[in-house]
């Protein structure tokens, strides 16, 4: 029995099989969210009795069907995933292009399309497709260099081909953002662009390239403001001053101010917040459930959601940092940025940081299609930390392949650079099987030989993008 | 590949690690959020708080309802009626210019009004957006129930009930009751101020108007909750409870105002007359048992809002329908002034009750003759029966003295005494808007008013209630009511009690005895029993009956009374005479009064022949309850 015992350990030591990569912590965290959000969307409609509310009953069932997608998903090699990525865009664009002909008008936007009875916006989907999308181009552009090659070879002289690079990753997003601008959906549209600098940051573009991009709109503000929609000009003009139309514009903004601030401490509890059971508060199940969290459950509820996106997001770096190749960081990079951003900025919009831009509150906010979106990012993500070890797609050592032929190239022209061989150049099975990297704690990881101790950066460090 | 051999050093300062930076970055935003979290609900929450309560609490006033009327008999003459109006509170109406359309396009649809004309009332920045604006009133209950049942669909709109007066008789007590209404542009500030809602309504006239603080009841204050939408989810406090208005009882008798309206109506339309009024006073306590003034209006016309073409046609009527003549019309009292004239002789000893004046038909006094209204003279008449005869030069010597028996007059200041003393000359202090103090003239108001000086001819018109003498038909009943009950000025009232809701009264008023006649009752008697010939005397001097004894001997009644015949300036007839108003007044029984009458007929010619029956018909079936087959025309 001990000997059994003993053995199991050994076995458990030796094979690490995959499905031990996957992140429970993470599964928990967004199990966490999706409830506490549950339960505020449940005061915010007036549940009475939880069988007859159907928006609490809709998102509880899409939540568990996000959960099973989360799991199915890590399932999947993400690299299998990110072949298709091509064919994804392709459908995203074409379904966009589809929501502004025949997409359904809700409170005079065009965002929605009914299929068979579900509404569903793909909008939120199309987030997730410009995440692989983005992290399979940047991950086709980056060599990761060897040990040798990053002591020799000088980041100097790429600036170029970075800002190339960069604008050509740009051009990829560009279309999803225009149908998505024109819906009109400010919100999505700067979740993708906050997408866009996210992975090309984790994909090493220089500060320079990116505070430049970043410093466009602000540098051509006027030609901005006047491509901008009126609904988004006036949005930005009640936020600077909503007391000029308190019951207009500046409404929303001020109720949601006067619901988080009345909620003191430990809030006015669940069901008992006034702005929220009497109306005061507009569109509070959605963009401004952060208040009626703020009212009913004060600055600790608050805080505790924080909290839970502090967690989320940590889990969500930790795959950034423990995946073992450049298209896995990506992919993990740019779901971090997207729920960090849109986290922010819906908290920022509810308590009065920024204009008010319909970003839904990650997993907290009613709506189906956002939830399931949220979910197969992370499914995505579980694919990334189980999967990244294996070798399935390490056949082709496609460093030497120039880029645009890789992209045009067939299903094992892609350009997964397996990171092992940089670290660990003679790494057998066994070994790999042992690589802390891809163990499920760092803490024992096995330190490399002090020469190549900062080699395997994952995080684009030492990597060059572009062609190398 | 770039697989040169090392050309430089590693380099000494690498870039800050990104996931670092990237950490940093989210630690950073995380502490935005909390700082403004803690800035928001802890440092500043209670300023929030309180403005969350400012959104939610808001005082309601609940308007009580008004008090019902009834006559003496507990007849319901003012009552509440239900009616719906359609108001917006444009703060809840829905922000979006679409949606906002939609609800004046729906609204307009159920109480078919153009979504344009709906909108107009609602203009931003013409009316108080947290007030209600009175879109249509009255809609139909079929309406109300429609936008109550599609309330969830128009935000903004509610429906009031807003109770409205009904009055059942209408014209019969038009211009007593009076009518209520929207508080007049000038009145606003100053009711507002004393607790009125600006489109609150009061009443503008009548009992309507002089009760109106007791039919209008307190308001009660609540401090309630409300939803977004400005509907009540919940009482909070009451912070003061609703008191319904008392319900009032009037002194008037429904049947017998009903009954003298026709009588009156009658003798004016026998007459030609187009306006008289008739006053009945209970004599024991002042209380006034009906009160007609002819033409009157229907108070209904105004309860649910008077069309303008209809107003102006009221307002601008000579006969002045909107105005009650009985408290407020100032009359010639004529021969009816004459009791008035004795009792102040008798009492400052000009003459006693047996002292005989020669009536020869008129005196002639500085080149001026003053004609009784018989030329062939009533001969040697005392009081008692100089006042059964009406012998004008009786009157003219007691009054400005007589040249040819060396009769000292009362002179214009002894005889103003008493006519004050009577009630004339100032108002009764009814409750009722509107009253006139009548006219007892002085040779002070002569010079102020007229510029010219007091002559004796003055006294002697005074003596007969002629020249400048005027007074109401209510104050000419008050003091026929002081006779008949031997010397007593009650003040008229039109109100016996105010109940409460359940029937229980709150308040009783009582006679109130403004002063004793400074009359001797010898003297008091002496007047009566003159005023009781005038009925029911066939024989006083030779040639004379009572002056009312023609007209009233078929009545059968044990009444007194006193005639009158007054001449105002207005075309002459073929004749070349004044025309007169036909006054009356009189009391019965003679011996132990119940009612008081006072009858004016503009233009009605003898007042024995047109006021006297009418005031003899309205004190029988008084009394007698005869039935009269006559009803005034509604």
């Amino acid at each position: 029995m001990r000997l059994h015992v003993r053995q199991t350990c050994v076995w458990h030591e030796m094979q690490r099989p995959p499905w031990q990569n996957f992140d429970p912590i993470l599964l928990a965290v967004s199990i966490l969210l999706v409830g506490y959000g549950l339960l505020v969307i449940a005061s915010a409609t007036r549940v009475v009795d939880v069988s007859t509310n159907p928006a609490l009953i809709r998102q509880a069932v899409i939540g568990v069907i996000g959960v099973i997608v989360m799991i199915a998903l890590s399932f999947i090699d993400y690299r299998a995933v990110g072949q298709i990525a091509p064919i994804l865009y392709i459908v995203m664009i074409v379904t966009l292009v589809f929501v502004l002909v025949l997409g359904t008008f809700v409170a005079g936007a065009q965002r929605w399309l009914d299929v068979a009875g579900i509404r569903i916006q793909p909008s939120e989907l199309a987030k997730l497709i410009i995440v692989i999308c983005l992290a399979r181009f940047f991950a086709g552009r980056t060599k990761e260099p060897t040990a040798n090659e990053i002591r020799a070879t000088p980041t100097t002289g790429m600036f170029a081909e970075h800002v190339r690079t960069s604008l050509v990753a740009l051009a990829i997003v560009a279309p999803a953002v225009v149908l998505v601008y024109l819906q009109p959906d400010l919100g999505t549209t700067l979740v993708l662009i906050a997408i866009y600098f996210s992975i090309a940051y984790f994909a090493g573009a220089p500060y320079a390239v990116l505070g430049g991009l970043a410093s466009v709109p602000l540098l051509g503000f006027p030609v901005v403001w006047q491509v901008m929609k009126p609904y988004m000009r006036r949005r930005i003009t009640s936020f600077l001053s909503p007391d000029r139309d308190p019951l207009g514009e500046g409404y929303n903004l001020i109720q949601a101010r006067i619901s988080v601030g009345s909620g003191g401490w430990w809030g006015r509890g669940l069901g008992n917040g006034t702005q929220t059971q009497l109306n005061f508060l507009r569109v509070q199940h959605t963009d401004f459930i952060f208040a009626v969290m703020g009212e009913e459950l004060g600055f600790m509820g608050g805080c505790g959601l924080l909290v839970l996106y502090g967690v989320l997001l940590w889990r969500c770096l930790r795959a950034v940092h423990v995946s073992r190749d450049a298209f896995g960081r990506y992919l993990a990079g740019g779901v971090t940025g997207m729920v960090l951003f849109q986290a922010f900025v819906n908290i920022g919009m509810n308590i009065g940081l920024l204009p008010v831009t319909g970003i839904p509150l990650p997993f907290i906010s009613f709506g189906g299609s956002s939830l399931l979106t949220l979910f197969a990012s992370l499914g995505i993500l579980q694919s990334v930390l189980v999967h990244s070890q294996s070798r399935r797609y390490d056949a082709r050592p496609s460093v030497e392949v120039p880029a645009r032929s890789r992209l045009r190239a067939g299903r094992f022209a892609l350009p997964f650079v397996p990171d092992t061989d940089i670290a660990f150049p003679s790494v057998t099975r066994y070994d790999r099987m042992a690589d802390p990297i891809v163990g499920r704690d760092e803490t024992v990881r096995a330190r490399p030989p002090v020469g190549s101790r900062r080699l395997p950066d994952p995080v684009g460090r030492g990597g060059t993008i572009g062609r190398a | 590949m770039t697989t040169a051999p090392p050309a430089f050093p590693p380099r000494r300062s690498l870039p800050i690690d990104r996931t670092f930076l990237f950490v940093t970055l989210m630690v950073a935003l995380g502490l935005v959020l909390i700082a403004q979290l803690w800035y928001l609900q802890v440092a500043t929450g209670a300023q929030y708080l309180q403005r969350a309560d400012t959104n939610r609490l808001r005082v309601e006033t609940e308007k009580p309802l008004r008090g019902v009327i009834y006559d003496r008999n507990g007849v319901v003459v003012a009552r509440n009626i239900s009616s719906f109006t359609a108001s917006i509170r444009p703060t809840d109406l829905p922000r979006d210019r679409t949606a906002r359309n939609d609800v004046f396009a729906r609204l307009g649809s159920i109480i078919e009004m153009s979504p344009d004309e709906i909108g107009k009332f609602v203009e931003p920045g013409r009316v108080d957006p947290f007030l209600l604006t009175r879109i249509k009133s009255p809609i139909t209950r079929e309406m109300a129930l429609i936008l109550e049942e599609q309330h969830t669909r128009l935000p903004g709109v509610v429906v009031q009930f807003t109770p409205v007066r009904e009055y059942p008789v209408g014209l019969l007590l038009g211009q007593l009751l009076g009518y209520t209404g929207p508080i007049p542009p000038s009145q606003v500030d100053a009711r507002v101020a004393s607790g009125y809602g600006p489109d609150e309504f009061i009443g503008l006239s009548g009992v309507e108007s002089s009760f109106e603080d007791e039919l209008r009841g307190t308001a009660g204050r609540q401090q309630v909750e409300v939803d977004a939408m400005g509907r009540v989810t919940n009482v909070i406090e009451t912070l003061a409870p609703t008191i319904p208005g008392a319900n009032v009882v009037l002194s008037i008798d429904g049947s017998l105002q009903e009954l003298a309206a026709a009588v009156l109506a009658r003798g004016m339309n026998r007459a030609k007359s187009q306006q008289g009024s008739l006053v009945a006073m209970d004599p024991s306590t002042g209380e006034i048992l009906a009160m007609v003034s002819l033409p009157g209006y229907d108070n209904n016309l105004f309860a649910t809002g008077i069309s303008q073409a209809e107003y102006s046609r009221l307002a601008n009527d000579v006969w002045r329908p909107l105005f009650s003549h009985a408290v407020g019309g100032q009359v010639p009292p004529g021969s009816t002034f004459k009791m008035v004239t004795a009792a102040a002789a008798l009492q400052e000893r000009i003459v006693t009750p047996t002292t005989n004046v020669s009536c020869t038909g008129s005196i002639t006094r500085n080149g001026l003759q003053f004609r009784d209204w018989t030329l062939q003279g009533h001969g040697p008449v005392n009081a008692r029966q100089a006042l059964g005869v009406s012998c004008d030069i009786y009157f003219y010597s007691v009054a400005g003295g007589n040249p040819y028996s060396g009769l000292q007059g009362l002179g214009i200041v002894r005889l103003a005494t008493y006519a004050r003393a009577f009630g004339l000359g100032e108002k009764t202090g009814v409750r009722l808007p509107g009253e006139s103090p009548g006219l007892v003239p002085s040779p002070e108001w002569k010079r102020q008013a007229k510029g010219e000086p007091w002559y004796v001819g003055d006294e002697y018109n005074i003596g007969i209630g002629q020249g400048y003498l005027l007074a109401t038909p209510l104050q000419l009943a008050s003091m026929t009511a002081t006779l008949a009950n031997g010397g007593t000025v009650y003040r008229p009232r039109i109100v016996r009690e105010l109940r409460e809701t359940g029937g229980a009264t709150r308040t009783t008023y009582r006679p109130e005895a403004v002063r004793t006649l400074p009359v001797n009752a010898e003297y008091v008697a002496a007047i009566r029993a003159g005023m009781r010939d005038v009925t029911n005397s066939p024989l006083i001097v030779p040639g004379f009956a009572g002056t009312a004894f023609a007209p009233l001997r078929t009545f059968g009644l044990d009444m007194a009374g006193k005639t009158g015949t007054a001449e105002f300036e207005g075309p002459r007839d073929s004749k070349g005479r004044l025309p007169t108003h036909a006054l009356f007044v009189g009391y019965a029984p003679a011996s132990d009064p119940k009612i008081a009458v006072a009858v004016f007929v503009y233009g009605g010619g003898e007042g024995s022949e047109i006021a006297a029956p009418i005031a003899g018909e309205v004190i029988r079936t008084y009394l007698y309850g005869v039935p009269l087959a006559t009803s005034l025309d509604r």
